[in-house]
């Protein structure tokens, strides 16, 4: 019975022409946000892999100089994009792409995709994910809206209830059949795009990341499918349900997401770059506890070289002092930036806890958080490539301070130059992707939000024994 | 004409009746207002925050350079005081102790619009090496989390939010009387549909102008009293420009009603309408823009890169720079430089920063050229873009769109040739710094931009998309009503 009300509901989507249209128009704005993110996503691959190339080739040709010097020529770190981000760019827009990496300084990821954009971003940036998050909903909203009190309106009510069908199993079917048209539509999208992808970028696909991207999809269209005739089986009006039904989408999917991100950024608020800078400058200057000046640490390091190696001054050391105090300043130095950008870091991370609680109340944030993750592309990504970057920069600092140590003499500054295969033998930067299992611990509770969803409306559903109680 | 006036009238009343009636309009007007106030709470907050930043930032580096020139009246024969005065006057140490501060003062309507303020550095130092070096290294902490979200400031409220309201409070102004049988009953009084449709809008009009009126007034206000920024005429045309938008929402809503049947035919057609205009087509226009006029960052980027190494020691390569710097700036052609003066080594370092950045500035100018005209291709597709271009237009006017700030940057540049034009000569001519040189820097002072007249053209166009959906509706109701 419940397959023939499916294919009763299937029968009357088809006939009528505002869903032929509206369903037309999903295909069309799909394919369209898929090659323009693919098309996106191709052009930065390309252009940062060439630029990431460019870089090398410089760093590599630069003249024999001193390693100190040859440090501050510096050297760069492209945001090479994820497989999945032809999916879900995600936060990939709004941070930095590309890093100058330099002794003594923690720069600033510049460049984001938000510089380079109209205003127009502020509403959107189409891509797959953002046709599955936002369009999605209000297609099935369209279907179901009508589902229940569509039948009483027409007086078919009654028919169907004495084919022998529960009023319960009837809600389950109307539920099952607008979900069936969209969970068509997500699995042979996701896997258009993964399969896209994977030819255009040529790298391996994450099967674990689309598989559980498909599941969690699949979850929130059954959330707006059961929400859809859920409402259409409470409120005896089609206009006022509709209504109804676009408010809620209005207010989970756009009022508060931005609700909510503007309270987590008062509530935690981000430093501003020159105070970062300002207690960075402060604390390298005067210790990170401010007891311990600069001036001060390098001369007890000094005191302490010259007692372990029995000497009376720093030119009888059996290496070049001053490349090991540079070292020993970069040292420091990193500890204050990860002491700072940790607090940066923490305020972020807090925010977007908080965006997680406040936005309980729409199934969207939590599938948005759930997808970035999924897809390389959320917070802790972001940070992650930072991280990577930074890690880069100190272990190439270290590598020539080294040199400057090891090979050249005290004094020798302005004279001592490196060898030939210096340069080369500092590797380029290479940043990795994580796969699923990296970012799911941070999305647990994102997890939980949306499978309460589901649980409440089923049990909602679940309890709708009757026609009763309609408004 | 008299009777007709007066069954306008009638029909005003009786919806203002309706509405007052009606408990949840008030509530509904409440709300809105409520969240009117926070979002200009938001940008307040934000401009606040930019404010006290750039007066802390520029004073501490108007402070720094005090303290550096003070030391021309330290007293030479103590130790202390010759290295200060050596600090001040050094044509070499004195290079890395010499920033000037510059800084972009949010304009008046900065508190009704955050626009990509979030995402620009408003505030740079400027030193005398590489401006283009420095340039691209210097950024502002940008919150992904919440550029993601989107602000929640007066913008906003205006752009998505009260034409939200509108579409609730009209979508169904003649469906439901159509669907309660009560048409008939209107219809006895001699109010005809285009009559009882017009005076509905034209209460809500009302209503919602009021609304954003009373934020404009406060917006103003908090403006004077916290900032000291008199009105500017900027403002007002922010005003006018929301009424035209409003006008427009209110011409859909006003074919909705004309178009549809039944309230869930006139709830679908207001919803597709809203996410049509302020989610779909914004969307779809800026990725146009963007396969249309592509960036590539991946050569500004590279320009942040320190060029130090030998060749600056080679002789024949500095006299080479310095002869090329010459061309480019005639006043050093005839330099005294000496190839064993201390400074030879720094003047060719310099000359070559120089040079290096006028090479550069096509290219920054050609990365700049093409953000802006992504911006322009937003905001002269009014026609059918409506939100994001009175959005983007709301940006121009705060002076927190791309232009503004590209226009920020380039204010920046000429304060570095300012503080060269300063510079340089005891650089080149071999002098020490004395302390009028020091008078001699420049002050940055933000000149906000003036306003465009694609403002007017996009108000223009939005006003001709209004009046025409507003006549092809008004021949629609004649006939099916």
């Amino acid at each position: 019975m419940m397959y023939s009300i499916i294919k009763n509901e299937w029968l009357q989507y088809s006939r009528d022409k505002r869903i032929v249209w509206l369903i037309a128009f999903l295909l069309l704005i799909s394919a369209f946000a898929l090659w323009h993110q693919l098309d996106f996503q191709n052009q930065l691959n390309s252009t940062r892999m060439k630029a990431q190339q460019d870089s090398r080739r410089e760093w590599l040709s630069q003249e024999l100089k001193h390693p100190h010097i040859a440090a501050h020529f510096g050297n760069y770190a492209y945001k090479k994009p994820a497989l999945l981000h032809c999916f879900d760019p995600g936060l990939s827009i709004y941070t930095g792409t590309s890093v100058y990496m330099e002794p003594h300084r923690q720069n600033d990821f510049l460049f984001s995709k938000g510089q380079e954009s109209d205003t127009g971003i502020r509403f959107g940036w189409l891509s797959p994910a953002l046709i599955c998050q936002l369009l999605l909903p209000l297609l099935i909203i369209v279907l179901s809206f009508n589902s229940i009190n569509g039948e009483v309106e027409k007086g078919t009510m009654s028919l169907l209830l004495s084919q022998g069908i529960s009023f319960r199993q009837l809600l389950f079917a109307k539920t099952l059949a607008v979900f069936l048209v969209f969970e068509i539509f997500v699995t042979a999208y996701l896997l258009a795009t993964a399969i896209a992808a994977g030819l255009l970028l040529k790298a391996a696909v994450d099967p674990a990341g689309i598989f559980y991207l498909w599941l969690v999809y699949s979850c929130y269209c059954i959330i707006w499918s059961l929400s859809g005739v859920y409402i259409s089986s409470r409120i005896k009006n089609a206009g006022g349900a509709i209504a109804v039904l676009l408010l809620c989408w209005m207010f989970t999917n756009i009022l508060l997401p931005r609700i909510s991100a503007n309270i987590a950024e008062n509530v935690y608020p981000v430093a501003t770059n020159y105070q970062f800078r300002k207690k960075i400058s402060e604390a390298i200057e005067k210790g990170l506890d401010g007891h311990d000046a600069q001036g001060e640490r390098a001369k007890r390091i000094e005191q302490e070289l010259l007692a372990k190696y029995k000497v009376d001054s720093v030119e009888q050391l059996p290496f070049n002092f001053e490349g090991y105090i540079m070292q020993q300043g970069e040292e420091y130095s990193s500890k204050v930036y990860d002491n700072y950008f940790g607090e940066i870091f923490n305020s972020l991370k807090k925010q977007k806890t908080l965006q997680s609680w406040l936005g309980l109340g729409s199934p969207f944030v939590a599938l948005r958080n759930i997808s970035m993750a999924a897809s390389n592309a959320s917070l802790e990504s972001e940070i992650d490539f930072q991280q990577q970057a930074e890690h880069y920069r100190r272990s190439f600092v270290q590598n020539l301070n080294n040199d400057m140590r090891d090979n050249s003499a005290y004094g020798s500054f302005n004279t001592y130059k490196v060898s030939k295969d210096t340069y080369g033998s500092i590797s380029d930067v290479e940043i990795k992707n994580h796969p699923l299992a990296w970012s799911f611990p941070h999305i647990i509770p994102d997890n939980i939000g949306l499978l309460c969803w589901l649980l409440v409306l089923i049990i909602l559903m679940y309890n709708r024994s009757n026609i009763t109680g309609y408004h | 004409m008299k009777l007709q006036n007066r069954h306008k009238g009638i029909a005003f009343n009786m919806h203002y009746w309706f509405l007052k009636k009606q408990r949840v309009n008030i509530l509904l007007f409440t709300v809105f207002m409520l969240t009117g106030l926070y979002g200009l709470y938001q940008g307040f907050a934000f401009k606040q925050k930019q404010i006290r930043t750039i007066d802390a930032f520029r004073s501490e580096k108007l402070k720094a350079l005090n303290e550096l020139k003070s030391g021309f009246a330290m007293d030479t024969t103590k130790p202390e005081g010759k290295a200060a005065y050596a600090k001040a006057t050094g044509i070499i140490s004195s290079n890395w102790n010499i920033v000037l501060p510059a800084g972009k003062m949010p304009s008046g309507a900065a508190v009704f619009n955050i626009g990509q303020a979030d995402i620009f550095p408003y505030y740079y130092t400027i030193k005398n090496e590489s401006f283009f070096m420095q340039l691209f290294k210097q950024g502002e902490i940008a919150n992904p989390l919440r550029s993601l979200a989107g602000h929640f400031d007066i913008s906003f409220w205006i752009v998505y939010l009260l034409p939200l309201l509108v579409v609730i409070l009209c979508f169904n102004t003649l469906s439901a009387q159509y669907d309660n049988s009560n048409w008939k009953l209107i219809g006895s009084q001699g109010i005809s549909a285009r009559q009882w449709v017009l005076s509905k809008c034209l209460l809500v009009g009302l209503l919602v102008c009021a609304m954003v009126t009373v934020i404009f007034i406060i917006g103003l206000a908090l403006n004077y009293r916290a900032f000291k920024q008199a009105p500017v005429a900027g403002d007002f045309l922010f005003l006018l420009i929301t009424v035209v938008y409003l006008a427009f929402w209110l011409a859909v809503v006003y074919a909705i009603n004309a178009y549809t049947k039944n309230t869930s035919s006139a709830a679908l057609a207001g919803g597709i309408a809203w996410i049509a205009f302020c989610f779909i087509i914004p969307t779809l226009v800026t990725s146009i823009a963007e396969k249309t006029i592509p960036v590539d960052n991946t050569l500004v980027s590279r320009m942040s890169r320190r060029p130090q190494g030998s060749k600056f020691d080679d002789t024949t390569f500095a006299k080479q720079t310095i002869t090329q710097l010459g061309i480019l700036r005639p006043q050093y052609k005839q330099t005294t430089l000496r190839p064993q003066s201390p400074a030879f080594v720094f003047a060719t370092y310099m000359s070559y920063h120089e040079l290096m950045d006028d090479t550069n500035r096509i290219a920054v100018n050609d990365y700049f050229n093409r953000i802006e005209q992504r911006q322009q291709v937003t905001n002269t597709t009014t026609l059918i873009n409506p939100a994001a271009g009175i959005d983007g237009i709301f940006a121009h006017l705060a002076a927190n769109d791309a232009q503004a700030n590209h226009d920020f940057i380039w204010q920046a540049k000429a304060l570095h040739q300012g503080l060269h034009d300063a510079y340089f000569p005891p650089l080149f001519f071999e002098k020490r710094l004395a302390e009028n040189d020091y008078e001699r820097f420049p002050l940055f002072s933000y000149k906000p931009a003036t306003i465009s007249a694609n403002s007017i053209l996009t108000c223009m166009e939005l006003l001709l998309s209004t009046a025409f959906i507003f006549l092809i509706s008004n021949r629609r109701l004649k006939k099916k009503w």
